[in-house]
């Protein structure tokens, strides 16, 4: 079942979400709305039992300004997070927040749809190569189900 | 009188070997890694078999159209047998006395019918590769007694001229598809339409089944899932904004070590042997 509302208070996200596969380079498909962020369709769901539920929302855009993940640096262990479809809501609660170089970063164990149920967020960080608009970094979020 | 006597003690003797053997074979340690996961399918219509493994019943009662497993079965040489159910393992309906399990790998074993109608047992050593994000894998088995097929799929042929007991497979995207079977070169339906659901990271294997002297074919359908390759990257920002001088990671050893945790807890369960189970 596809997410479509993601709400973290500590950091006061509010975000409509919506599916997202692949661009033309295979690359993640962030929504082009810095308002809106991206659940990955071609892996778990919101009534998944295994795997991780993955979603990427933009840090910040050069034409729209500040984005919904703008404030994922901020999140520590144990804060909530719901996400939710019109009557289904699942409640997440940080347990490890990573910043990794997109370089290295393995994005294999991130989109498993398989091991123990988890939320994993993502968005951008690090330091910014104005040259390509690029951040050098990927931030992750990882989050397991909570009460 | 004593000939048959010790003749009958010859063969006990030879059966406590096998035995023996049997159970070292099961029974042999070997790491996880070196298990094979082999999947049951029953493609013979009507009759309900029990499957023994080296000598000992490992599924009951096994009903044509299911698939059972996967076993989880360290390599080596097995003796598979199928019986009717309830029938004495020494009068089998088919069976492979060394059936070779390779290392590792992802098998399905198929007891089929042959192009001539004979029950037979056929392994095939399924491509677990992992497939790109938003395609799904289809692989078709010709595993009935029946000619030379084609498989369309919406109308158009996706495979031609498969023979029993031969396979083909295509990386298509996730979605719906109409799919039937037709005699090769012709718009004869041998089977369907039906609609299969391709769901990305999955791989539907359709095996074509029965018998069309008897009028029984049909298909089973076994998925692999997990399959999906992640995407090749996370683009999330081209503002600059957010650009960090140095943050200081509060957390970050922890968190490492809690997502270590949870891959491990992921690896633990795929690892873990298979129950036999029906699906």
């Amino acid at each position: 079942m596809p997410p479509t509302r993601l709400d973290i208070s500590a950091i006061h996200v509010k975000a409509h979400v919506v599916p997202t596969g692949v661009d033309s380079r295979g690359d993640f498909s962030v929504p082009p709305s810095v308002d809106t962020v991206g659940w990955y369709k071609y892996g778990p769901g919101l009534t998944a039992s295994s795997g991780s539920i993955v979603i990427g929302g933009h840090v910040d855009s050069a034409t729209e300004g500040v984005g919904a993940f703008f404030h994922l640096t901020d999140l520590r262990p144990g804060n909530r997070i719901s996400l939710s479809s019109r009557g289904t809501t699942r409640w997440f609660r940080v347990v490890a927040r990573e910043q990794i170089p997109k370089a290295n970063i393995d994005l294999g164990r991130y989109f498993s749809a398989g091991g123990a149920l988890r939320l994993t967020l993502f968005t951008c960080g690090g330091s910014f190569d104005r040259a390509h608009r690029s951040y050098t970094d990927n931030i992750v979020v990882t989050a397991v189900p909570a009460r | 009188m004593t000939i048959p006597h010790l003749r009958r003690i010859g063969m006990a003797g030879a059966m406590l070997v096998v035995g023996a053997v049997a159970g070292l074979a099961v029974g042999a340690p070997a790491s996880a890694a070196d298990d094979s996961s082999v999947s049951v399918v029953h493609g013979i219509p009507g009759q309900p078999v029990d499957v023994y493994v080296n000598g000992k019943k490992t599924l009951s009662n096994f009903q044509p159209t299911k698939v059972a497993g996967p076993l989880s079965l360290s390599a080596g040489s097995y003796d598979v047998a199928l019986t009717k159910p309830g029938g004495s393992v020494d009068s089998p309906i088919i069976e492979n006395k060394s059936l070779a399990v390779p290392g590792g790998k992802n098998l399905s074993l198929v007891a089929h019918l042959t192009a001539d109608g004979k029950p037979a047992l056929t392994p095939f050593v399924n491509d677990t590769s992992m497939i790109k994000p938003g395609m799904a894998r289809l692989v078709v088995r010709h595993t009935a007694a029946a000619p030379a097929v084609d498989v369309r799929a919406n109308g158009k042929v996706a495979f031609s001229n498969l023979t029993n007991p031969k396979q083909a497979s295509a990386d298509l995207p996730a979605g719906s598809v109409k799919a039937d079977v037709v005699l090769a070169g012709t718009s004869t339906v041998a089977i369907g339409p039906q609609t299969v659901n391709l769901q990305a990271g999955t791989e539907t294997i359709v095996y074509a089944i029965g018998s069309a002297r008897d009028k029984s074919l049909a298909l089973v359908a076994q998925n692999i899932s997990g399959l999906g390759q992640a995407p090749g990257g996370m683009p999330a920002g081209t503002g600059g904004q957010a650009a960090s001088g140095g943050h200081t990671w509060w957390f970050a050893g922890a968190g490492a070590g809690i997502v270590l945790l949870i891959a491990g807890v992921a690896l633990g369960i795929s690892r873990r042997p298979h129950a036999v189970s029906r699906q």
